[in-house]
């Protein structure tokens, strides 16, 4: 109604504000540029479906976080069945480039080996060390956006990080909690 | 050596995404969603007011809601519309749903064709607009782009209560003409028309 372009303007403003950051942790989540950018995208298609009541809300960015998350997760359970392999392939493919520094930029050590290896683990697990690594949630606010206890965070985020450093020559003892 | 926060700042750092084509094509998809959710809404809404209806003509004694909104006025027309419609009777006409109404309250006469095939007062004459059948003083209007507004005529007596009430003409939702004589209109339009559009067709209407 006659509020509509108003709410196109604050939700394109939102999501300028906002959505490097969203797309980058879609990509650590997802490791692929095509996959990223659809998520990031579905995120805010949904954002935009309730923006009137999301943009009242205390935190608009938070809520945008759970949703990406949430998103990314259900997506990988329905397609769990059908997709690993492929993603397997991929990444040893991946793995074995950097290690000839076939596709390596400016940082060959973390340019192309980081969003290959967080593609090993499984979906929930990268998603613990996006929120907690990425984002800088605690272990509390983690559990809280994935539905996981305290502990589980933990267990996973410790298994995640030691099934990380082999692959990650960069990785330093500190990071695993 | 990096801990894993480090690491992942360092590699994404680099890595962006066209903003204004996100917002773009964020609104599109998301205007979608929103569809498919009032779809459902309405069809939810359909099918209770369905059962409702279906529960009292089988109660014992219950007519259906369409017998009740027949006009008692003897009229052969028999349409969906009802004689008295919730705005008409906000307004303070007669409550009664025997008779059929014209906006002002007052009960059409005897044999007078009624609120559904009575014409409305004005027309609608803005490029690109197509206007249906008025029923029940409302006349819904199609615009480009999925544009669309539903023109209510309404009786002057209620007029200072729409301009000044902010859950009705005084809010930003919807536009009031000035009164007309005995009339005055009000335009609301869906989610794809915006303010200004409802001022260009208020602007546009012809009173007979």
């Amino acid at each position: 109604m006659g509020n509509t372009a108003a709410d196109h303007g604050e939700f394109a403003s939102f999501v300028h504000a906002t959505g490097t950051q969203l797309y980058r942790t879609a990509l650590l989540l997802t490791g692929d540029h095509h996959l990223a950018e659809d998520l990031t995208q579905t995120t805010y298609a949904k954002v935009f479906g309730s923006w009137r009541r999301v943009h009242r809300a205390e935190n608009p960015v938070g809520y945008a976080r759970t949703i990406l998350l949430n998103t990314f997760l259900s997506h990988r359970r329905l397609r769990r069945s059908g997709e690993q392999p492929g993603r397997t392939a991929d990444v040893t493919e991946t793995l074995a480039d950097s290690a000839d520094g076939a596709t390596s930029d400016a940082d060959p050590s973390t340019r192309v080996d980081l969003l290959a290896a967080l593609a090993r683990l499984s979906p929930t697990d990268r998603a613990v060390l996006v929120a907690r690594y990425w984002e800088d949630r605690s272990i509390t606010e983690t559990a809280a956006d994935l539905g996981l206890s305290e502990t589980a965070v933990r267990t996973r985020s410790k298994r995640a990080l030691e099934r990380l450093r082999p692959l990650v020559l960069d990785l330093s003892p500190e990071g695993i909690m | 050596m990096n801990n894993l926060s480090t690491l992942m700042r360092s590699r994404v750092e680099c890595e962006h995404l066209d903003l204004s084509a996100l917002a773009f094509e964020s609104i599109r998809r998301g205007r979608r969603i929103r569809r498919v959710r009032y779809a459902g809404a309405g069809l939810a809404t359909a099918a209770v007011v369905a059962g409702v209806a279906m529960g009292a003509a089988a109660l014992p004694g219950g007519n259906s809601a369409a017998t009740e909104l027949q006009p008692a006025t003897g009229s052969t027309f028999a349409g969906p519309a009802a004689p008295v419609s919730p705005t008409l009777k906000s307004m303070g006409g007669p409550q009664s749903a025997e008779r059929a109404l014209d906006p002002r309250g007052i009960p059409l006469a005897s044999g007078e064709s009624t609120a559904a095939t009575q014409p409305v007062p004005l027309v609608v004459s803005s490029p690109g607009w197509k206007c249906g059948a008025p029923a029940d003083w409302k006349m819904e209007c199609s615009g480009p782009g999925g544009r669309q507004v539903v023109v209510t005529v309404r009786a002057v007596a209620g007029y200072q209560e729409w301009v000044t009430d902010p859950d009705k003409g005084a809010g930003s939702r919807g536009v009031t003409t000035a009164p007309h004589g005995d009339y005055f209109a009000t335009i609301q339009g869906n989610s794809k028309t915006a303010q200004e559009d409802l001022h260009a067709l208020a602007d546009s209407l012809h009173w007979k």
